[in-house]
């Protein structure tokens, strides 16, 4: 469809990544500074002291004192052990070296997981949904009773609608996410693609949906009685398939 | 009058008969008649050779109304069209000698050849169903309906329709090639019939059509259905692709076509599948695209598809 340039998500940890390394290079860089300026300090104080003995004689005694603590400050503490700073860098590099063999294993995963769905959508018509599970098939069976159940009470229209309400609140899920945009049939056929369900029965009990919804000639017990049929048919359908372990046609 | 049911059966008749010459086009047709059927004009854009001529005639045919034909070259004028008055000496005044406006359907051959100054007096007529000449307006008689082509490809010397007089058709349908088996099937039903002349017989009268008409005008728009088409007609105006979009007259060309699309699946209501089913040729032609997006692959299809994938539609919970 569009034409929307690509855009390179793949560099973008490893930029970031960069910059956090970079970051904390300036980091480590300002903790080095005031030892340097320190030193510079020290190095400026010592040979001003030089121009001072030429000058002021009477200082001698305090200048060499000065001269050898400079060469103490600079000797590390202990010397077989890495600066302070660079023992900072190391968990943040790690850090980051984790982060980006994380990166690249999820992008591989979804790749493939990519890849498996174009595959699956290859091979078979019914290829948007992955398949449903017990628990939420529970939920779907407990709606359907439920609507089935409730098909006597009210008007025929209100019945009607409250049992498609039912039926749609249940089928959606983790696994079959609510679209705001679908229509009545663009969900059956997504719900028929996910669900073992009988695809006459609920593509009927959608048509009776939308006669109920958005008509305004009589709604009767005719078409309520149809959609309890539905409902039995479906509810038979899914109870059936379960015990037998397949899907229904 | 005639019920939607009885309307619904003459409809599918009509497309029954059409296809006996259109080969496989079977969506195409549908569009086309639930334009007419809704009161408006079609504009068919495709490729030559791909049956809009013959489309637009067999319509003629089975519907039963008058066919004129206008073939739209750079020399035609606006009083070619309409008619003009001609001076007759033998009564010695001026009679007025009606064009090919006059009619119940007419073919506007290649619109996109004439110039911007007859393509507007068409445009007029289709709009205002009236013609003035002389000062002295004549009405067009209904059932009045234009099937224009354009051919998409050429455009040495063609004058594209601005997006004022493109808004003015109901829909913009193209019917695609067909595929090797429909049209091996075009070839058979030639060798078959034996001669060039495709004749369809009338399925429906004049009054027929016009009572089916009125089936349409009949037909329930639930408000939040009315609100949808609203919506969609609203959101190509804010699509990050498009310059200008969507007139308020595209959502009721939605609305309007959704209505005959219902009656000929045989309801008396119309659906948010129906608004989906027609929103492309409703409002494709009605969204301009930014002109730095000329040479990709967005066009006013393309908007309108992203739109019907992001604007909600009416649930059930609005109701209960």
């Amino acid at each position: 469809m569009g034409t929307t340039p690509p855009t390179p998500r793949g560099l973008t940890p490893v930029a970031l990544g960069a910059a956090v390394l970079v970051l904390c290079a300036l980091v480590a860089a300002t903790f080095d500074g005031p030892r340097w300026s320190e030193r510079d300090r020290v190095t400026d104080r010592s040979s001003a002291s030089e121009d001072d003995e030429r000058d002021q004689p009477e200082d001698e005694a305090a200048a060499p004192e000065d001269e050898a603590a400079a060469p103490e400050d600079d000797e590390p503490w202990l010397p077989w052990v890495p600066p302070a700073d660079l023992l900072l860098l190391l968990p943040v590099a790690a850090v980051f070296i984790v982060a980006l063999v994380v990166a690249a294993r999820l992008r591989v995963v979804r790749r493939r997981r990519t890849l498996t769905r174009r595959a699956a959508v290859r091979a078979s018509p019914h290829h948007d949904e992955p398949a449903p599970d017990e628990t939420v098939e529970d939920g779907l069976l407990g709606a359907i009773d439920a609507g089935a159940t409730a098909i006597g009470e009210g008007s025929p229209r209100n019945a009607i609608v409250a049992a498609w309400v039912r039926l749609e609140q249940a089928v959606v899920g983790d696994h079959f996410p609510h679209r705001p945009e679908e229509t009545p049939s663009e969900l059956v056929e997504r719900a028929v693609a996910s669900y073992r369900l009988d695809v006459e029965a609920i593509s009927r009990l959608a048509a009776l949906y939308r006669e109920a919804r958005f008509s305004a000639h009589p709604v009767t017990e005719e078409h309520r009685d149809e959609a309890a049929d539905c409902l039995r048919r479906l509810l038979a359908t899914i109870t059936t398939t379960r015990l037998g372990g397949t899907r229904a046609p | 009058m005639i019920d939607t049911l009885e309307a619904s059966r003459k409809a599918r008749a009509v497309l029954d008969e059409i296809e006996r010459a259109v080969v496989g086009k079977r969506d195409a047709l549908t569009l086309v008649l639930s334009a007419i059927l809704a009161g408006g004009h079609v504009l068919l854009e495709d490729f030559p050779g791909l049956g809009k001529t013959l489309a637009a005639r067999s319509f003629a045919q089975t519907l039963g109304l008058d066919f004129r034909r206008a073939q739209f070259t750079p020399d035609l004028l606006p009083a070619d069209l309409t008619g003009s008055f001609i001076y007759d000496q033998g009564q010695g005044s001026f009679e007025f000698r009606a064009g090919p406006l006059f009619t119940g359907l007419l073919l506007a051959d290649e619109i996109n050849r004439t110039p911007p100054k007859t393509q507007a007096a068409l445009l007029e007529a289709m709009q205002e169903r009236q013609v003035t000449v002389e000062g002295e307006t004549f009405r067009l008689d209904p059932p009045f309906h234009v099937l224009a082509t354009a051919n998409p490809v050429e455009y040495e010397g063609t004058y594209p329709l601005p997006e004022a007089q493109l808004d003015r058709f109901l829909l913009r349908v193209g019917f695609g090639y067909p595929d090797a088996a429909e049209e091996w099937e075009v070839l058979r039903r030639r060798l078959e019939r034996q001669q060039e002349e495709q004749t369809l017989s009338p399925v429906v009268t004049r009054d027929e059509l016009l009572a089916i008409q009125a089936a349409v005008e009949r037909v329930t728009v639930d408000p939040d259905i009315g609100r949808y088409c609203v919506a969609l007609a609203a959101a190509t105006r804010s699509h990050h692709h498009t310059l200008v979009g969507s007139s308020p007259r595209g959502g009721l060309a939605l609305m309007l076509v959704a209505r005959g699309y219902a009656v000929i699946a045989g309801r008396d209501f119309v659906v948010p599948e129906d608004v989906k089913a027609v929103a492309v040729p409703a409002l494709a032609h009605r969204v301009t695209i930014r002109p730095e997006l000329w040479m990709t692959e967005i066009s006013g299809r393309t908007v309108v598809e992203t739109v019907l994938g992001q604007v909600p539609a009416p649930t059930a919970r609005d109701r209960v």
